[in-house]
């Protein structure tokens, strides 16, 4: 064992044998998505401080270096401010958190945020990083089956996230992740909802709202007509136009993963097609957005409907396979951990592992 | 200044954290706090709340204090062994002094361990994948991201070709038509309406010699049959030209009798344990599967879906189809009836067939026809995947073909 010393005089021999390497540069080239030197121009509305600047040069609590940027906490400022201002996207708070090992921010602490992440797949050596992506179907007020979650314990399992530190992000934002352009913070989840029951827009959007939570419905457009138990177009046109992200879950809910006996191929294949070609075709006339994915009914997939899937422009698929989604899960075999009515909550936590150490010792 | 009188009195406040460093941030993420937590969704940001008026020191005395505070990060995170956070702080500590002899040494001295132990552990990798180890491969190209997260190669590897395969390339040769394809690739040339959607060809094009055609494997699972396995850890296999080579049927459909699956509304297993004893076993074998997959822990449905497989892989057995025998077997649990004698004796089978087909690659590979050998090889290796002799034999005789492509 080297003491500390020692490997300071080692530390200064390499250095002095190093001197004067041009390698040395601070910035990694690979970066695939390098910020700006420059921050961009805020998105928010700079804290005022009492501090008169020049418009020309940078406050005097803020300093500029190629990879990262330097700030004195300025009265007013948050992590989602900061991240907001130097990083461009308020939801990037857990960067700066996560590099300068803090949760809150005082004002006159001095915070080093980096300018592009610091790393894209969540691997260390303590285990790569898994996304948990929920699936929820039906709601009642007083009763609960295996589909259909009561109300209370959905409250319950949002409140739980909340607690206990849980991002609950976009969809989209997985499929960044999985394509490696974009870092999640830990214990990042997605809640997904199936099939278009009115029960979902009476009793989980009004929960969701209130948490803030965003959240994808995948509807299979045969389900949607306005009767008491179904959602219509008015409703789903609402929650869209509120952090509610409408997907493909196909026509008739047929399984698109499966053939029926006597059924042929060519005519499996026309089924499966116009199911897709025609669920996508009146989302986009209801709500004007091309979809993207495909929650596939039943769970069910396979090779030649994944490829039909990537022919007509979709960029994945999510299966019922209750496990987390790493950075290089499939991005047409998406697990998803379908929440049941009969789940208690240390039940539902079950479904929340983010870090899998599996095949790392 | 002005504002320098308040600033002094505030230097106090002053308080830089302390070294956790993205360590523990990773291990314990930090309690958000309530707003950042509330509004992850950019779209719709909540309101700010008030802003606490405290003044604030000036830019020199904490900026001042931060490359003493990443020194002692880089310390603490260097004796854990997390070099790359480490590397991190000692960048802002040379960015902030670039005279800084330890700063320099330190990130310069951190950059090469990093690159040459991520290299490391990439050749590894790549070397186990080559050997077919595919799950030590895994955890090797994980190493070598926990390193260096931006190693592309390593990425590429556990994303790509340790992913499951969906396609099948064919390299076309002369007159070859989507029909001729189908034949070729699907054994049926009605199947040419695939070949045809897929690569965006007119039904009766002919095809420019050379042209490669992705194709989607065509294993579809019935409805009501039993669960085709997940083919995982599988590498991208290559195929030479004019040749195809179709994948081993780890998933063949079930047999033709299978129908739409009963409807289960709940988990009495009644109606599987009729199944079972009018002979239908894929439909018992189904029920079992989504009794169970409601509720994993039922130890009837795993009963029925035990005694489901077994007469499926012992029927299987008798028309001596050893791979679909061998696949329904695998699915009972080891500790029914007489299941490991039956899959030791099915493997050692496949073993006697796998080796024929390696002594008929040899012959062949002798006679310097390269394409007859591999893909007697791959027949090998589909009976018997783990055939050392036939793995490696078939990895060289790829190369080969490789280089008299490339010549």
């Amino acid at each position: 064992m080297m003491g500390r010393a020692t490997r300071r005089y080692l530390a200064i021999l390499v250095g002095l044998f190093l001197a004067g390497c041009a390698a040395l540069d601070v910035a990694p080239s690979r970066a695939p998505e390098a910020k700006p030197v420059l921050p961009p121009p805020p998105v928010a509305p700079a804290p005022t401080t009492p501090v008169p600047t020049p418009s020309s040069t940078p406050p005097a609590h803020v300093r500029f270096f190629p990879d990262f940027v330097a700030v004195i906490v300025q009265p007013g400022d948050t992590l989602s401010s900061l991240a907001a201002r130097y990083l461009n996207d308020p939801s990037l708070d857990w960067r700066i958190a996560e590099f300068n090992g803090i949760s809150t921010l005082k004002p006159g602490d001095g915070v080093v945020i980096p300018l592009k992440p610091l790393d894209l797949g969540g691997v260390t050596f303590r285990g790569y990083q898994t996304v948990p992506v929920l699936a929820y179907h039906k709601f009642s007020k007083h009763t609960s089956d295996r589909m259909t979650v009561r109300e209370d314990a959905f409250e319950e399992q949002m409140a739980f996230l909340k607690k206990n530190g849980y991002r609950v992000i976009r969809l989209d934002d997985l499929f960044e992740f999985l394509k490696r352009k974009r870092p999640l913070p830990p214990k990042s989840v997605v809640i997904t909802f199936d099939d278009g029951w009115r029960s979902m827009y009476d009793i989980a959007y009004p929960i969701l709202k209130r948490y803030g939570y965003p959240a994808t419905l995948f509807i299979f457009t045969d389900l949607i007509h306005p009767t008491s138990v179904t959602l219509d177009w008015g409703k789903i046109r609402e929650m869209s136009r509120n952090g509610i992200d409408v997907q493909c879950h196909s026509k008739t809910h047929r399984s698109l993963g499966k053939i029926e006996n006597g059924e042929t191929l060519q005519a499996y294949f026309e089924s499966i097609k116009s199911e897709l070609v025609e669920s996508a075709k009146v989302i986009k006339r209801q709500l004007g957005t091309d979809v993207k994915y495909l929650a596939y009914p039943f769970g069910d997939t396979n090779s030649l409907l994944i490829a039909m899937l990537g022919k007509l422009g979709f960029q994945g698929g999510l299966t019922v396979v209750r496990a987390g989604n790493p950075f290089f899960a499939d991005e047409f075999r998406v697990g998803r951990a379908m929440i049941y009515g009969t789940f208690d909550l240390k039940t539902f936590a079950d479904n929340l592992g983010w870090i899998n150490d599996e095949g790392m010792k | 200044m002005s504002y320098t009188v308040w600033m002094i009195g505030m230097a106090l406040l002053l308080s830089l954290s302390g070294c956790a460093g993205l360590d523990r941030a990773r291990k314990e993420p930090p309690t958000p706090t309530p707003r950042a937590e509330e509004a992850p969704a950019p779209r719709t940001p909540l309101p700010e709340p008030p802003v606490v008026v405290t003044p604030v020191p000036p830019m020199q005395d904490a900026v001042a204090s931060l490359p003493k505070t990443f020194r002692e990060k880089a310390h603490s995170q260097e004796e854990k062994g997390d070099l790359r956070a480490a590397l991190l702080s000692w960048r802002v500590v040379r960015a902030f002094s670039p005279q800084d002899p330890e700063a320099g040494g330190r990130v310069a001295a951190l950059e090469k361990e990093i690159q040459s132990k991520a290299g490391g552990h990439l050749g590894r990798g790549k070397e186990r994948y080559r050997e077919g180890k595919y799950a030590e491969a895994r955890r090797e190209f994980l190493a070598a991201l926990a390193y260096d997260p931006y190693l592309e190669e390593a990425a590429e590897y556990l994303k790509r070709r340790l992913a499951r395969v969906d396609y099948q390339t064919y390299v076309t040769k002369e007159g070859d038509t989507p029909r001729s394809v189908a034949q070729e690739v699907y054994k049926d040339s009605g199947k040419d309406f695939v070949v045809s959607y897929f690569n965006s060809l007119d039904a009766g094009a002919s095809l420019r010699p050379g042209t490669r055609l992705t194709l989607p494997l065509l294993e579809i699972p019935v409805a009501g049959g039993p669960r085709v396995p997940a083919r995982v850890n599988a590498p991208v296999l290559s195929y030479g030209p004019g040749r195809t080579q179709a994948p081993p049927s780890a998933a063949a459909p079930p047999p033709a009798r299978a129908r739409t699956g009963p409807a289960i509304s709940d988990e009495s297993l009644a109606e599987g344990r009729a199944l079972l004893r009018a002979g239908e076993h894929v439909k018992a074998a189904a029920f079992a599967e989504q009794v169970l997959a409601k509720s994993p822990g039922n130890r009837e449905a795993r009963e029925l879906r035990n005694a489901a497989y077994y007469q499926l892989g012992t029927d299987s057995l008798r028309k001596q189809e050893y791979t679909d025998a061998l696949q329904m077997l695998l699915k009972v649990d080891a500790s029914y009836k007489d299941q490991k004698k039956l899959v030791s004796q099915i493997e050692s089978r496949l073993r006697k067939d796998a080796d024929n087909h390696y002594a008929a690659g040899l012959k062949r590979f002798l006679a310097e026809d390269l394409e007859g050998a591999v893909e007697e090889w791959e027949t090998a290796l589909t009976l018997s995947p783990e055939h050392p002799k036939a793995k490696r034999d078939l990895e060289k005789a790829r190369r080969l073909l490789e280089q008299v492509k490339t010549m």
